[in-house]
């Protein structure tokens, strides 16, 4: 997707050596400002001038925040997270789709590395309404998609049904909390891969695969994206939630249950929990498990869940 | 809350002088490091020792991430933002309650202001397992509570919602959401840009003896607020639930608004939704979660007349 630019290319240039036969072919084009190797205390900042096929004609600066190194600056620009978030904004629902509004400027302020792959992007980006010049509120925490499972096992003994959740120490809000499990869907297999998915699979025994769920986000209006949307003021996290239902037998569950009063083992950091699904709403404050019961329930109230 | 204190005081002689008759009455105490003004590409960074009341053989370091001016490391740490972050982790329910866990360091990456107050907070904490060593994952974004609002209007024996609709950056679009804002510490007024243009669009006043507590239905093992993204931000919200009634003609004039033109900068709308088709046409996970806890608490009888 990126091409080898030449620092001092004009635009028209680039679009004739470049074939842009489709706006959708190239997301940006790349125009990078020799950097400075000077070692003085004020070197000037690290920048990246950006063209969206949306708005040829103004282009988009780029700038490093003190403190981000070259490489992080560069992979961070480089990084799914942040294209996809181009994406947004220029789809046919996206801020900027129909000219009303031009994005100016974005500040890289952090980059959180998990290894090799990045795991956090933080950024400000100046958008502003052409008509009265105003700035909305840019503000950007990016950790990208992700999808969590409600999970209902019906136990055949006597027909109750219980939900299959993950538990552990969430350092932001300094506390234990149950949640969906949540992960990401491996993009070839469709199975659901992750740390918390690990955990669900090796206690439960079942193996979770797109073809045996439900996605309940797709029961939204088209219009809303089909996608749910935990803090869309500050972050840009969409999850997929979809639903699984299973048949286990009563000591599944009483080993499940029998887990939880047993000692903790040794560094085991995400536990499984199971929980009577008619009381799921009120023994959690996790927005996942929030938003799956309210669209299991309607699915279910509107006779729109497959048999 | 914060005492003046030498670099130089150890502990004990502190307890002593500060005269410790709760470990609540002092959250913490600070030990400023002297930090060098020299000029050269590389100073030391700016770090800032505090001990906590549970931990108090292991003081936690706190240190600004290169790029965060002293103004802002002390705008950081001193501001309520990261005071609550702390009381979370000490409190009854709070991670390091059992003494299982360790916090040892904090990581203040990044601060921004809204004018004169702290907008947003980014810090990273080293918090340890005891046991066995293990770090659990500690990069918060931090903004603080917020309240959110189902409005629920009767008109005509059809009931509507109000809602929110603006651009959000962080996902790219527009997004039909709750009112949220906050609550007006000493009125219970709901206060906020959301809140005016719904008081002013609506012409109803939104305060908190009108509005019946939602995540109050929740188990009190949860902490009775809601955390959107519990895995990255510290963000906890009280849901309400707000019912009134109106006449058909303030539903029509705010379905009218909404088909005219774009007022100049009106950068929030409102608009009405008939409740029975809420559930599909918005992502927004404070309007999904409302809606569960608002249908629940009635199936169970659960809310007021």
């Amino acid at each position: 997707m990126t091409h080898v630019l030449q620092a001092s290319m004009p635009l028209h240039t680039l679009s004739k050596r470049l074939s842009l036969s489709s706006t959708l072919t190239l997301i940006h084009t790349h125009r990078w400002r020799p950097l400075s190797c000077q070692m003085s205390a004020e070197s000037s900042p690290l920048t990246h001038s950006i063209t969206l096929p949306i708005q040829l004609a103004e282009p988009v600066q780029i700038v490093a925040a003190p403190g981000i190194s070259e490489s992080e600056f560069r992979t961070a620009i480089n990084s799914s997270l942040f294209k996809q978030w181009l994406r947004n904004l220029q789809s046919e629902t996206g801020i900027l789709a129909d000219n009303a509004m031009s994005l100016k400027r974005v500040l890289i302020q952090g980059v959180d590395m998990f290894g090799e792959r990045i795991g956090f992007l933080k950024f400000k980006a100046d958008i502003f309404d052409k008509e009265t010049g105003k700035k909305v509120p840019g503000i950007v925490f990016a950790r990208g998609p992700a999808v969590a499972i409600l999970i209902l096992l019906e136990s055949e003994s006597d027909g109750e049904t219980y939900a299959v959740l993950t538990e552990q120490v969430r350092v932001p809000i300094g506390r234990l909390i149950l949640e969906l499990p949540a992960g990401m869907l491996d993009d070839d297999k469709g199975d659901f891969v992750g740390t918390a998915a690990q955990e669900v699979e090796e206690e439960t025994g079942i193996h979770l695969n797109l073809e045996d769920m439900v996605d309940l986000t797709a029961f939204l209006d088209p219009s809303t994206g089909c996608r749910a949307f935990p803090s869309p003021g500050g972050c840009d996290e969409e999850i997929s939630l979809f639903l699984y239902r299973g048949h286990v037998d009563k000591e599944t569950i009483m080993q499940l249950q029998g887990k939880e009063t047993g000692l903790r083992d040794h560094g085991e950091l995400i536990k499984v929990r199971v929980i009577p699904y008619k009381n799921l709403w009120r023994m959690t404050a996790d927005s996942k498990v929030l938003m799956a019961i309210t669209l299991y329930e309607m699915a279910k109230r509107e006779g729109l869940l497959p048999q």
